[in-house]
């Protein structure tokens, strides 16, 4: 199983990978928020590149800026400072949860729109010349 | 477990991860993950049809 490490060393933010009690590999930096390096423990640029840094590790793929922003604001931000672990499925626990109260949004909307269609009164009308 | 496949002119990567089926789209020379996800692989791709569909 992968787990994701954080660290300080002389004050600065690393973060390394290893698989199954393998060697540590220090955990790729995409750059796009902070060209100065990884944070963690508070929400900021730093933290935004680590949170879309790990979940790209961990997915193999980009993520989207909305899941990354959201892994930050809810997993990163609130890391020790000090340092910390977090295990694949970890990872994959907060993964599901996030995706599952999106798609729990998206079927409220959708039954808004099919009580709205129910109620709607030239629905009804149209319904009734196409039966009869 | 991941395979691969093209929906309309995407070429799609998806993969399987405990219970559900998650998607990447290929975006030049990397993968740009989705937030999708489904139950089978068979329903993913369904998904993704949708979508590629609407777009």
């Amino acid at each position: 199983m992968k787990a994701y490490h954080g660290t300080r060393v002389d004050g600065v933010a690393r973060v390394f990978v290893t698989i199954d009690g393998g060697p540590f590999v220090e955990l790729e930096h995409h750059v796009l928020h902070s060209p100065t390096g990884l944070e963690f423990g508070y929400g900021g640029s730093g933290p935004a590149d680590l949170a879309r840094s790990l979940l790209w590790d961990f997915l193999g793929a980009e993520p989207t800026r909305e899941a990354y922003m959201a892994f930050k604001a809810a997993v990163i931000a609130r890391m020790a400072r000090a340092g910390w672990v977090m295990t694949g499925s970890q990872v994959q626990t907060w993964l599901d949860g996030w995706l599952s109260g999106r798609e729990g949004t998206r079927f409220a909307t959708v039954r808004e729109q099919d009580s709205f269609w129910q109620l709607d009164p030239q629905f009804g009308h149209l319904h009734g010349e196409v039966g009869g | 477990m991941s395979v691969e496949t093209t929906i309309g002119a995407e070429r799609y990567r998806l993969t399987k991860r405990g219970d559900w089926w998650y998607a990447a789209v290929r975006v030049g020379p990397t993968w740009r993950a989705l937030d999708e996800r489904a139950r089978t692989r068979s329903e993913l791709v369904d998904l993704l049809a949708g979508q590629a569909a609407k777009a």
